[in-house]
């Protein structure tokens, strides 16, 4: 049997071999990002109801970094997922890292899919929720349309893009 | 705790004064900073990096840079805010982002903003705010 002095001194080298980052995300419970893994998992599936069973009624979507009005409403949204679902093959939507601050969660992902007319079209992105209680109230997603446009016109997508969003997928 | 968005604060009150070595003294050397996601190349190396502040230096005017809200986890900290500023023809240039930087001992080794160029290049051609930037700027400060 491994004398407890011991077996506190392996604890203790091995958390020391765990870089901080590991730790501080291991640590800390993560409140908000189980509802957005949620979020993706029915858009995933197409299931505009089960992304819209997430967000608030008066739920303000500003999903183009300023370049369009928001989608304000919970009808607005669901008729905004429609359209896209339409058009949409299918898609994997994921996410990189992401952080969390009181009511506040942050992201950093690709929103990659590929349209029923064969594009294939992958948009890096940022972006903040804001919730109310288990809920998003508002969500706010920055990228440049240009580069969305360009892609579902039939542009590649580029090596450096292809780096971009080959990283690892936030756990 | 918010460690590294004290960092960016200081880089921010640098940039502000224009002081561009201030603002490369936060940067590792070997740091890469998507300055606009996916539609610009990345700047790779402080050198590089050095080149394009001075580049922006010349064609932004009264900065008013500035973080709406933030969060960090591990070396990571994630913003939202706006790039606004005067171009030297006077006109007013306010691109809402979010950003994503990387830590490493203190210092930025990886910087990614996303933005829409296509409102800031809206912008310098004399189009006025949209009521949806406006409405992405209207938040206090961090």
């Amino acid at each position: 049997m491994t004398p407890p002095m011991h077996r506190r001194a392996i604890i203790a080298a091995a958390a020391a071999a765990i870089p901080a980052s590991v730790l501080a995300k291991e640590t800390a419970v993560p409140r908000l990002y189980p509802v957005l893994t949620a979020v993706i998992d029915a858009w995933r599936r197409q299931d505009v109801e089960g992304v819209l069973v997430h967000v608030t009624d008066d739920i303000v979507w500003r999903n183009s970094s300023g370049f369009a009005p928001a989608i304000r409403g919970k009808a607005e949204m669901r008729a905004a997922l429609q359209r896209m679902a339409a058009i949409i093959k299918t898609n994997h939507w994921r996410l990189f890292d992401y952080a969390e601050n009181d009511t506040r969660l942050f992201m950093e992902g690709v929103d990659e899919f590929w349209l029923t007319t064969g594009e294939h079209v992958a948009i890096p992105y940022a972006g903040s929720l804001e919730f109310r209680g288990p809920l998003i109230h508002e969500w706010r997603e920055y990228f440049d349309g240009r580069i969305s446009a360009a892609m579902k016109a039939g542009a590649p997508i580029t090596d450096e893009l292809k780096e971009m969003i080959g990283r690892p997928v936030a756990r | 705790m918010a460690r590294h968005f004290e960092t960016l604060s200081k880089l921010i009150a640098a940039w502000r004064g224009r002081d561009v070595e201030t603002v490369l003294s936060f940067m590792t050397d070997d740091v890469v900073w998507h300055y606009a996601v996916a539609a610009m190349p990345p700047v790779r190396g402080k050198a590089a990096a050095r080149k394009l502040l001075q580049r922006f230096l010349a064609d932004m005017h009264e900065v008013n840079w500035r973080i709406f809200a933030h969060a960090e986890t591990g070396e990571r900290l994630f913003v939202e805010g706006v790039d606004e500023y005067r171009t030297p023809d006077g006109r007013t240039v306010a691109t809402p982002y979010a950003g994503v930087l990387d830590f490493r001992d203190g210092l930025i080794c990886g910087w990614r903003d996303y933005v829409d160029l296509g409102v800031a290049a809206a912008q310098k051609a004399g189009e006025p705010l949209t009521k949806q930037v406006v409405e992405l700027l209207d938040r206090p400060p961090a």
